[in-house]
């Protein structure tokens, strides 16, 4: 098999790094990204894109604390080179706050971001009903820039890039030898995973130049997250509902529990209201299966179902299905070579 | 009771604002009137990034350092306010960067969140081995002097665009107290060989990304003459220059070359920011702020001079003190006048 044939079904954060890392494991490969939304218009772009990690319950602690770790890595080194502004990579710092201490007081990740502490009095006195908090430095990656950037890095590998919907993995059989599949949500009805369920996220996109910590409440409810050019407020956790059509009442309801965590955002301008559905799922589906149907064979890697943490955990669980596929391809090549014999 | 602040700069309009704020229902007839050559946006102040940090070393001056903290702890209180945006005010946290370990400073109880560097977060600047992180407070001077003139004009102060060139100027036409916040030129009107000119230059750049202050030091060098940067609301200040004596205000090819340079390598994404704006300024250096009294004599006439100048590259930072302090002494000579006022009834 002299050029593999990969094909990578989705574009968002997921689809892109995880095409991206396979150039770089497997640089004989012959990559395609497949996907029916390119950004501006993935899950991905709805996202803060906030390095601040969401707990898999049915994943490993010590896989989650690996991805993250790979990650904020991958990601530290891109934010103090040069092109960190056109890959919208950039450090942010601010607070996680608490009504009431929480159970766990250091998170798993506590000593992967920079500079993680316990909030001191007087800083908790910004925060009047709140009785406990942390702070630290994180990273945040602004879409559309990562997305754009990522989706360049790949341009100059020859990726190609193609927008089309896959409705079945099986359409890609004859044209690829390894299937990636990064469909995020619509793994649930490419793959039939009915673990996979969405979490509806409304979020406000505003204009408040003059906020330049991130705000978070520890419930995950409210957030303000402060890009490049907007602030992200956010937001709502929908179970099961599938509807992307933004709703008023949400709206005003966001930007009154933001406003009562930072007043200043009264003053915010030009609201911008963004839905997205978290492909979430009890643990992350990075995994090998081979598709057989009427004795053809179809190798496929999953990389999805990371629901609300996404880009905290991307370019680990990148690497993860990148390492997938080039056994993927060992396999084949192996077994075409015994075909030889 | 006619007061006449010389100075348009932070200074003189915040010492306005205070004396008013507190003497204005005790004393009808007060009259306060400003006079300057330069208003917003032309006054040093504006060329200030804004920023709230003392000088690294207090040397000993403990007064200031209360100054500091009165200003910091006020505009603390007011962060929640609805005026904050229009005042320019804003929470900011940030780095100072050493190449060796240095004491603490004197504002490290004062600002929010004081802690080291960690060595992971050293690895954001090669060259650095040693800094702190905290939070503190910007309060930018394109926002914050005209929200400081609009409070005096709705109190109906009056501003005269007037270059004072004496005391006697202003003292001889029935003004009781005069309030010296002339900054830079104070020497023009009282000659002060201690006000020399700290001479800075700064770049404004378009760099939404950058969300940190990051201050250098040299400790060699002396301060503000190692590379900073400073995120305001819109642009971000780029500066690094600290000449003392140097009385140019034009901006030099030379600094704007260390100034990009040196903060580009402190920051390499900044080579991709847009330049907007350049600014040249003289920081009003003094071994130690003047803020006292003065009786100055004209023939049969004695004017009250309060003197609130000498605030160096730390005006913002300390300034709201040092006008509480003057409005001290303007309450002082209220007192004194009350005791030595003719008492009502005929004269003999």
């Amino acid at each position: 098999m002299a050029s593999p044939k990969v094909a990578v079904v989705g574009a968002g954060v997921i689809g892109l790094s995880t095409a991206l890392c396979i150039t770089e494991t497997c640089p004989s490969c012959s990559v395609t990204v497949l996907s029916d939304q390119f950004s501006p218009n993935t899950t991905s772009d709805v996202a803060a894109g906030m390095l601040i990690p969401h707990t898999y319950p049915d994943t490993l602690i010590h896989r989650q604390k690996q991805w993250f770790k790979e990650t904020f890595t991958y990601l530290f080194a891109i934010n103090n080179s040069a092109e960190a502004s056109e890959a919208g990579i950039h450090l942010v710092s601010g607070w996680q706050v608490f009504k009431s201490t929480p159970k766990e007081e250091l998170p798993f990740w506590s000593d992967i971001v920079l500079g993680f502490r316990a909030m001191s009095e007087a800083e908790l006195l910004k925060f009047p009903q709140h009785r406990f908090g942390q702070a630290f430095t994180t990273l945040k990656c602004d879409c559309p820039p990562y997305l754009l950037w990522l989706e360049k890095r790949l341009k100059a590998t020859g990726t190609q890039m193609y927008t089309r919907k896959v409705a079945d993995l099986w359409e890609l059989h004859s044209e690829y030898d390894v299937v990636v599949n990064c469909a995020g949500v619509g793994a649930h009805q490419l793959v039939g995973d009915k673990q996979l369920f969405p979490v509806r996220g409304q979020v406000l996109k505003v204009h408040a130049p003059w906020v330049k910590h991130f705000i978070r409440d520890g419930d995950g409810l409210t957030y303000i997250y402060p890009g490049i050019h907007r602030v992200t407020l956010g937001g709502t956790r929908e179970k099961g509902n599938w509807s992307l059509s933004p709703d008023a009442g949400t709206t005003r309801d966001i930007f009154d529990r933001c406003c009562s965590l930072e007043p200043s955002l009264r003053g915010a301008q030009d609201i911008q209201v963004k839905v997205g559905l978290r492909p979430s799922r009890q643990c992350v589906r990075v995994q090998r299966e081979v598709l057989s149907q009427g004795g053809v064979k179809l190798p496929v890697v999953h990389n999805y179902g990371h629901g609300a943490g996404g880009f905290s955990v991307h370019r680990g669980t990148a690497n993860e299905a990148a390492h997938l596929v080039g056994e993927c391809i060992s396999a084949l090549q192996g077994s075409s070579s015994r075909a030889k014999l | 009771m006619r007061v006449a602040v010389i100075g348009a700069g932070v200074i003189g309009l915040s010492s306005a604002l205070c004396i008013h704020e507190q003497f204005h229902s005790l004393v009808p007839s007060l009259e306060l009137e400003v006079y300057a050559d330069r208003f917003t946006p032309h006054t040093t102040s504006d060329g200030a990034a804004g920023l709230w940090q003392p000088y690294v070393s207090d040397h000993g001056n403990l007064q200031e350092t209360l100054w500091n903290k009165e200003t910091f702890d006020y505009f603390l209180g007011h962060l929640h306010s609805p005026a904050a945006k229009e005042m320019g005010l804003f929470l900011i946290s940030g780095y100072n960067l050493f190449t060796e370990p240095v004491p603490d400073p004197s504002w490290k109880n004062i600002v929010l969140g004081f802690r080291n560097l960690t060595p992971k977060e050293l690895e954001l600047f090669p060259g650095y081995s040693y800094g702190w992180f905290n939070t503190a407070l910007m309060l930018e001077g394109r926002s914050y002097l005209p929200w400081l003139t609009n409070r005096l004009t709705q109190r109906g102060v009056k501003f005269f665009h007037k270059k004072v060139e004496s005391f006697h100027e202003v003292s001889g036409d029935g003004v009781d107290v005069v309030l010296n916040c002339s900054g830079m030129r104070a020497g023009d009107l009282q000659p002060d060989p201690e006000l020399q000119p700290g001479r800075g230059q700064i770049i404004k750049v378009l760099a939404p990304w950058v969300k940190h202050f990051i201050i250098t030091h040299d400790v060699k060098s002396g301060i503000y003459s190692s590379p900073y940067v400073i995120p305001g609301s819109e642009l971000t200040v780029l500066g690094g220059i600290y000449q003392r004596g140097n009385w140019s205000e034009e901006n030099s090819a030379k600094d704007h070359k260390s100034i990009w340079d040196n903060c580009c390598r402190l920051l390499p994404t900044l080579q991709k920011a847009k330049i907007v704006e350049e600014w040249s300024g003289l920081r009003p250096a003094r071994p130690s702020v003047r803020l006292e009294r003065e009786s100055i004599r004209l023939g049969n006439l004695q004017a009250e001079v309060i003197h609130n100048y000498g605030h160096g590259g730390f005006g913002i930072t300390i300034h709201w003190g040092c006008a509480m302090a003057a409005a001290r002494l303007f309450g002082n000579i209220l007192q004194e006048k009350k005791q030595l006022a003719t008492p009502p009834g005929p004269r003999l």
